[in-house]
């Protein structure tokens, strides 16, 4: 009895004394580091996306300036800022808020909490000043931005700022009835990244010059995959939902006409891109990895695929996950050019009451020199259509990409979109055929087949 | 050497509480076996947490898996502290669970001993309508419950996670049953004959008796609100009101790539304190249960 | 003598005691506001087209008809029961088993066994998530690992139904057995001796006493945990939603492991139907409570015999 309570007693001395040690050593270092605004540990380009699929680049600073509550003790200086950690924007905030006497108070959580939460901080009407919405759910936020939850920011001003922003972007902030309810932050403008040892070893050319000249349209691109790496290992794509994902977008409607009324069923695009997608399953030429699973994280670094569609946030996320291909893998433009991938939106819940000033620090750190800043830390490309001519960010390259022309890709590929008309069922819409080609991909159904189930569930869910 | 010395300490104490075992006999080697089996699975998880804990990021993606621990556990936790203010989202579960298993104890005993043992109009279909309420998928609520707390003022206030968590219709059904089979009314009734009010009885004889289970009630209550994220991420948006859990996804989001290292380290720190309690308590309330506390 | 007593404690304890209430105030009112409110609210919301943060229109009872039609629905239902099938009648098996070994006044470091099957209660639900994912993955799993070893195939556990629902009851399988084990042998210490006694004089082997002695003396311990886990098992949702992994409410591609509360996160959270979402909740509830007062019935009966 004695024996094993004064074991017991060792084992709860022994862990406190972990936890009291971790505690203090903490302490020292927020101590530490108070003083700068960013005490970043991680690689400094890093960018990236975050669980769900679409989302863009990441913020890799530790939120120093959220722990300096204690200077903020009135709520009149304080903006509440809530988002899920992909735009990279936070080191900008808290340069905006020290020159302006304003705390910034991030709250940064998952992807699906983050807009689950603002969904239901709007409906309470307990709301951040600041809330980052991704386009995945913009569309959902769209309808809440007509019925008055967002401060409309064409009346404060926005309206000045968007002959600045590209305009395809600029859109997805604008509610159908012309609210302009979030300003874009970041755009997920297309790239092809390849493994070029790969390429070689399949006795392709691994130059981007000579690998853009092997294919002009997703048909070549699928022959000249299948050609060269045939159904085997490696396989030639990562996963077949990414293509079609893509490929919808590089057209001027996709589920939705201008009118508001449904395509999805008709837009010869949207069966395009499905086919396309489907036929890469079928061809067996997908290794069909669930996007953004650990297993797609492992295959990227242990190479079992030779192509990623990747957008400009990707590149962080490939360097971050596969640490081991530097050097192997690099950057072309798709074989057709356009399409996008993610990307956010800054909005200002209409509860707020922090409005001009939650505006102003919006302005900063969307504005070019910041935006640009953000882009050489984190990898989200710019909104601002100035940037995509400066030199700065056409000679953007990187080595671990074989110093391909990073700057020159991105830019040229976010010019050749225009604007989508996005109702408000864009979301179970790409979900349906996502997972019906996930079945193709699983061998479960063809691709006709998989065509007319999609329909079948859209058809029941949206009308 | 240690068996003597468990036999010792445990022996005097079987002989005076109630039959405890329906055999003489020690038991045989395979009991001993399938024991094991089932120790190994239920605490395989747990170690290997701690394992990825250890390691960086890329060492949940080994073939084969990593089985022992590597040399990052210290550096990791340094970085925990450094992302989220750690110590004060401790500090806040500690408040919260703490309160929590003490307030569903203290209601849930009130209400089951009612349940049990006293008399009145309707009893029975009140505690019909208890047990309906768990049949309830309560996460629906989560919008008039977020209203209600943003009337009252408690956003951002700790008092969000205890009050609506005070309360459960488990423990009360838990509590009734503990009183059913755990008090005779005849001790209730002696009770009463020596002129002990009605609270008196319920404090002082009735309650006493079902420590036990109360126990395990209160440790479950705990466990529960320590592990509680769905609620808390969503009434908790200020640095210093986080919980552990919020906390823990903070740190989860700032490393976009999933840094499975990083966020095991951040789970296993999560859970010392949830393991210290385990073991302080644990005995006693494994041990109540040896009592023949839930009485079949 | 004592039973005497009894009976005539019973006669005296049958007038009212109204006393009662203020036991019970604590909770009601808590619960009234907390979660009574928010419930009948919710059957309020079910009669409408809700979003949250948009239009909220009166459309009577068209939820529940479009319930009724709709298949994934009846796909949710269907995969709920499977799920909650798989693991429940093993788990409470199991439980038996463990109760039954841990039962012995003569086992050694009884106390450590009895801690650590408690173990998978206190481990959090992120790192059990991370873990069978890992134990069911395509690529490395440790579960593909096995089934080769042993000659046979390696599974796509999440795209099959019946391989996904095995994956899924495995995690809420090691996650209850020992904490229903616990409660078993709680019952069983109690059971008294003389029982085992009289069994034994009359040459009775273990089966035996097992089946028609501690069955039937554990037998509102059984009711007690048929019921936590079917209430339990109807709800399942944290266990399907990690297998899915990337927080996805449709439960595969096929929604072949989509639960009801997966169904319902995903009209609510998801699309923000709250209308349909409600529906589905209170369809959840009626089913819940079908299924508890079945299997109240049925355990009762059973475990009389």
């Amino acid at each position: 009895m004695t024996r094993s309570t004064k074991g017991r007693f060792w084992i709860v001395l022994l862990v406190l004394s972990m936890i009291v040690a971790a505690c203090s050593g903490a302490a020292e270092e927020a101590g530490g580091d108070n003083g700068g605004t960013s005490a970043t540990t991680e690689a400094p380009d890093a960018g990236g996306g975050d669980g769900n699929g679409d989302g863009t680049t990441d913020t890799t600073q530790a939120p120093e300036a959220t722990t300096t509550t204690a200077q903020c003790a009135g709520e009149d200086n304080v903006l509440e800022v809530w988002g899920f950690g992909a735009t990279g924007l936070e080191p900008g905030m808290d340069e905006w808020g020290a020159a302006n006497g304003y705390c910034i108070e991030t709250k940064i959580i998952g992807y699906d909490d983050h807009h689950q939460g603002l969904l239901t901080a709007l409906a309470a009407g307990e709301v951040p000043d600041v809330a980052v919405v991704e386009v995945g759910y913009s569309s959902l936020f769209k309808g809440s931005a007509d019925a008055g939850f967002f401060t409309n920011l064409g009346d404060i001003g926005a309206n000045d700022l968007e002959a600045e922003f590209v305009d395809w972007r600029w859109a997805q902030g604008v509610s159908n009835t012309g609210v302009v309810f979030g300003i874009p932050t970041d755009v997920g403008g297309m790239g092809l990244a390849y493994r070029a040892d790969l390429f070689e070893a399949a006795g392709l050319p691994s130059d981007p010059a000579g690998v853009a000249a092997l294919w002009s349209t997703w048909e070549e691109f699928l022959d000249v995959g299948e050609e060269f790496f045939g159904a085997g290992d490696p396989h030639f794509l990562d996963d077949a939902g990414v293509l079609y994902q893509v490929i919808a977008t590089q057209a001027e409607q996709r589920y939705y006409a201008d009118d508001g009324s449904l395509i999805y069923d008709t837009n010869p695009n949207v069966r395009f891109a499905f086919d396309i997608a489907t036929d890469a399953a079928e061809r067996g030429l997908s290794a069909n990895f669930a996007a953004f699973s650990p297993e797609w994280n492992t295959a990227m670094d242990t190479g079992e695929y030779a192509v990623q569609l990747a957008p400009s946030w990707m590149m962080g996320y490939i360097q971050s996950v596969a640490p081991n291909t530097e050097g192997l893998w690099s950057v072309t433009t798709l074989p057709v050019p356009g399409g996008n991938w993610g990307g956010s939106q800054l909005t200002i819940p209409a509860a707020s009451d922090q409005v001009d000033a939650a505006w102003e620090m919006i302005q900063f750190v969307l504005s070019s020199d910041n935006q640009f800043a953000v882009f050489q830390n984190n990898g989200n490309f710019p909104t601002i259509e100035a940037l995509y001519d400066t030199p700065e960010l056409l000679g953007t390259t990187n080595p671990f990409f074989s110093d391909a022309p990073l700057g020159e890709i991105y830019a040229e590929s976010v010019k050749n979109l225009s604007p989508i008309y996005e109702g408000i069922d864009e979301r179970p819409i790409l979900d349906a055929f996502g997972r019906a080609i996930d079945r193709v991909e699983n061998g479960e159904l063809t691709g006709e087949e998989a065509w007319e189930e999609a329909l079948a569930e859209i058809q029941l869910d949206v009308g | 050497m240690t068996t003597i010395l468990r036999r010792t300490s445990e022996e005097p104490d079987s002989g005076k509480a109630r039959p405890r075992s329906s055999s003489r006999r020690g038991p045989s080697w395979w009991v001993y076996l399938l024991l094991t089996l089932f120790v190994l699975a239920s605490i395989f998880p747990f170690y290997w947490m701690f394992v990825v804990g250890s390691q960086d990021s890329s060492a949940i993606n080994d073939v084969p898996p990593a089985m022992v621990p590597g040399p990052n556990f210290w550096d990791q936790t340094l970085e925990v502290f450094n992302r989220v203010d750690f110590g004060r989202a401790l500090l806040n579960s500690m408040i919260v669970a703490t309160s929590i298993a003490m307030g569903q104890v203290l209601f849930s005993a009130l209400a089951g001993y009612a349940f049990a043992k006293l008399r009145f109009p309707l009893k029975n279909t009140l505690f019909v309508f208890v047990i309906a309420t768990m049949m309830v998928p309560l996460q629906l609520g989560v919008i008039p419950q977020f209203i209600l707390i943003s009337e009252l003022g408690w956003v951002n206030d700790l008092r969000a996670l205890i009050v609506p968590g005070i309360v459960t219709a488990f423990g009360v059904f838990w509590m009734r049953q503990a009183f059913d089979q755990g008090v005779p009314d005849e001790l209730i009734q002696a009770a009463k004959v020596d002129g002990a009010s009605n609270i008196r009885t319920f404090w002082s004889i009735a309650l006493p008796v079902v420590r036990a289970p109360s126990a395990v009630l209160g440790l479950f209550a705990f466990m529960f609100a320590w592990n509680d994220f769905f609620w808390p991420l969503i009434v908790l948006n200020k640095q210093d009101s986080f919980t552990v859990q919020v906390a823990l996804r903070q740190i989860q989001n700032q490393a976009y790539v999933t840094d499975f290292g990083i966020q095991m380290t951040a789970t296993v720190l999560a859970t010392i304190p949830l393991l210290v309690i385990f073991v302080v308590f644990g005995k006693q309330i494994v041990g109540g249960i040896m009592e023949g506390a839930l009485k079949g | 003598m004592t039973q005497t007593r009894a009976l005539r404690t019973k006669r005296k304890k049958s007038r009212n005691d109204l006393s009662g209430y203020f036991y019970i105030a604590p909770f009601f009112i808590v619960f009234g506001v907390f979660g009574a409110f928010p419930i009948v609210y919710t059957a309020w919301i079910a009669l409408h087209d809700w979003n949250p943060i948009g239009t909220q229109t009166w459309v009577g009872l068209d939820n529940f008809t479009f319930l009724v039609s709709d298949p994934r629905f009846w796909n949710a239902v269907r995969n709920t029961f499977s799920i909650w099938f798989i693991s429940t009648v093993p788990q409470l098996l199991f439980a038996l088993i463990l109760a039954a070994a841990l039962n012995n006044a003569l086992l050694k470091w009884a106390t450590g066994y009895r801690m650590s099957i408690l173990v998978p209660q206190v481990t959090s639900v992120l790192a059990v998530g991370i873990i069978f994912t890992q134990i069911f993955g395509r690529e490395f799993g440790l579960a593909n690992y096995l089934l080769e070893s042993f000659g046979m195939e390696r599974l796509d556990w999440q795209s099959g139904v019946l391989s996904s629902h095995v994956a899924i009851s495995t995690m809420v399988m090691w996650r209850w057995t020992g904490y229903n084990a616990l409660i078993y042998l709680a019952a069983m210490q109690s059971i008294p001796r003389d029982l085992y006694e009289v069994a034994d004089i009359d040459g009775a082997n273990t089966f035996r006493k097992f089946f028609h002695i501690t069955i039937p003396q554990i037998r509102p311990a059984i009711i007690f945990t048929v019921i936590i886990s079917t209430i339990g098992g109807m709800q399942v949702f944290a266990e399907p939603l990690i297998f899915g992994g990337n927080s996805n409410f449709t439960g595969g591609s096929d929604r072949q492991f989509q639960t009801l509360t997966m169904l319902l996160y995903e009209q609510g959270f998801g699309r923000f139907k709250f209308g349909y979402a409600s529906a589905i909740a209170w369809a959840l509830f009626v089913i819940i409570l079908i299924v508890s007062i079945v299997n109240y019935m049925i355990t009762r009966r059973i475990s009389r015999e």
